[in-house]
């Protein structure tokens, strides 16, 4: 033992001062809370530390990512937005480009088994090789970020923190960056603390009555506490003539999945517009309004929407009452999850 | 079904023990493995020279990447398995082409197997290092799953832009898997302790061209029926001699 003494005091001096060297940080610690299902995520193999989360928050703020240094992951996923890009129906990626999809938001990750729209990424670790490698997004090589990375001594420097070794490679980059985005957790919402019972949960007869409305129409598919079942659903939109997305059957290759997409989260909705996979409603009324009235006749949707939901105008004005109560602000404005400083 | 249980029994049981007592002992050797890259019994040369084939078409190849994977050898008595097993074999990289097995049980081995492509649940595992490393651009990013082989090249044949030709086969999900087990045979190989045994296990790509016509098939890169097929052609390149 180096530090020998017995002054309690200078162990709190120093307790604190280990504690300033955490940065704006703290120890960053995944846990599941309460009455949550269990993670689909392995951990076992890539155990979220401090310095691998900090090392994937870097990755992810940096536009090195890109091939010509100009779009971070966080240029279509910001934090005070639910980490999607706000007001764009489809993303610009490098030099402009637009792509088909609307970016999803980026939260409560550890709980989904598959990724994209169409689910055509497997595994929370492989989905940074999308936006890496498309044209229309970062049009860049894996190969040539790690070499980025390897003339880099901040990285070098932050891969040794994370890794014990300041070499990059592939897997570590995405090791790191899931450790990152693995941490990305809304839980605390004016819907959570109801539900908990807390301070601040209190709903109003507006909140209440969208809550029920809520549980009747649309819970089936976007399931509590994820709001989201993780599965696809074909929810009667008609395909954009332009764009002529058939959605996971590009991946399945499979006929019956024709226009299905992912059913996504409904947490923080309020602030993830434009919404649906092609962004094509910028109003929460209007996807209600797609729901109640704009399914496509002869366009068989999932069997969950066979049955016309019926809504007054009141009680659709309920229900966006109570998607409101799903912004979780602790979430959305965390300095942990923010640019960082250094 | 249980002909097929019980028809594994008398080979399993001996190769469960064999590998067990042979560990025990302690008396291993090293099997050099060369991938000997070929086209028509020439050793291949990549970009410049041209290749015919029995279909009538002439072409150029640039790139040839595959994994190997889940190497085996077996015994008489015995099976010998590496562990970690999975090498991305590259033309334009010599040193890939060279697979050592360490601590090999000593004995006599008269069969190797191995994989073309990874296993199906490598594509389901998250990040990879090594030779399953992302980065090593054997990996599609838009559909999950490792390329397990890659053939890119040249010909007149093919009406596309700059005549090119490029097969990506993968896939690991039913029913259109495109891993293929290889099983060759060996000239009685005998692993003496502390010592450097080689073998070598020819490719030769005339045997996959031979089986295709280019003007019909160039380019393949998405999983589906055409890459199960393509998987079954490459497969039967590799030959022991």
């Amino acid at each position: 033992m180096l530090l020998k003494t017995r002054n309690p005091l200078c162990l709190l001096v120093l307790f604190f001062i280990l504690l300033s060297f955490t940065g704006d940080g703290g120890e960053i610690k995944f846990f599941v809370p309460k009455d949550w299902p269990k993670p689909a995520y392995n951990f076992s193999k890539n155990p979220v530390t401090t310095a691998g989360f900090q090392l994937g928050r870097q990755l992810f703020y940096d536009p090195l990512l890109s091939r010509d240094t100009t779009i971070s992951c966080a240029s279509c996923h910001l934090q005070a937005t639910g980490f999607t890009h706000v007001d764009h129906r489809l993303s610009h990626g490098i030099q402009g480009r637009i792509g088909k999809r609307n970016s999803p938001a980026l939260m409560n990750l550890a709980w989904s088994s598959s990724f994209m729209w169409d689910g055509g990424v497997n595994h929370l670790d492989m989905q940074p090789l999308s936006p890496v490698t498309s044209p229309e997004e970062m049009d860049e090589t894996m190969e040539n970020v790690v070499r980025k990375l390897n003339a880099s001594g901040k990285y070098r420097r932050l891969f040794r923190a994370a890794f014990g070794d300041s070499v990059a490679t592939g897997q570590k980059t995405l090791l790191a960056l899931s450790q990152f985005v693995l941490m990305l957790n809304s839980y605390n919402s004016k819907y959570d603390k109801y539900i908990r019972k807390e301070p601040g949960g209190e709903f109003t007869e507006q909140e209440l009555s969208g809550l029920a409305i809520f549980r009747k129409h649309c819970a089936s598919c976007h399931a509590e506490p994820l709001f989201t079942d993780g599965g696809f659903a074909r929810n009667g939109l008609p395909a954009d003539p332009e764009l002529s997305d058939i959605g996971r059957m590009k991946v399945t290759q499979n006929a019956e999945d024709s226009l299905k997409f992912k059913v996504p989260t409904l947490r923080n909705i309020q602030f993830t517009y434009p919404y649906m996979h092609d962004g094509r409603f910028k109003k929460l009324l209007e996807v209600v309004n797609h729901y109640t009235e704009g399914i496509q006749p002869g366009k068989i949707p999932d069997a969950r929407l066979l049955t016309p939901i019926v809504l007054s105008h009141e009680e659709k004005i309920d229900l966006v009452a109570f998607l409101h109560t799903l912004t979780d602000r602790d979430f959305l404005f965390d300095p942990q999850f923010g640019f960082p400083k250094e | 079904m249980s002909a097929i249980l019980y028809g594994w029994l008398p080979a399993i049981v001996p190769l469960v023990l064999g590998v067990f007592s042979r560990s025990q002992a302690g008396e291993t050797g090293t099997l050099q493995i060369a991938i000997d890259l070929r086209f028509s019994g020439q050793p291949l040369v990549l970009g410049s020279q041209l290749y015919h084939t029995a279909n009538g078409d002439s072409l150029y190849v640039d790139a040839v990447r595959f994994y190997l994977t889940n190497i085996q050898l077996r015994g008489e008595t015995s099976v010998f398995e590496e562990p970690q097993s999975y090498h991305l074999i590259d033309a334009e990289e010599y040193t890939s082409q060279t697979v050592v097995l360490k601590n090999v049980p000593a004995g006599n081995y008269k069969a190797v197997s191995f994989y073309i492509g990874t296993d199906s649940l490598t594509n389901v595992s998250g990040a990879m290092g090594g030779d399953l490393d992302p980065a090593k651009g054997m990996y599609w990013a838009w559909n999950s799953g490792y390329i397990n082989v890659k053939l890119e090249g040249r010909s007149n044949a093919c009406k596309t832009l700059h005549h090119a030709f490029e097969f990506h086969i993968g896939g690991y999900k039913p029913p259109h898997q495109t891993v293929r087990r290889v099983v060759l045979p060996l000239k009685k190989i005998c692993i003496a302790p502390c010592a450097n045994t080689a073998v070598k296990i020819r490719a030769d790509l005339e045997q996959f061209f031979n089986r295709i016509q280019l003007e019909t098939t160039n380019q393949v890169m998405i999983p589906g029926k055409e890459a199960v097929q393509l998987a079954d052609w490459f497969k039967e390149a590799f030959r022991t001699l």
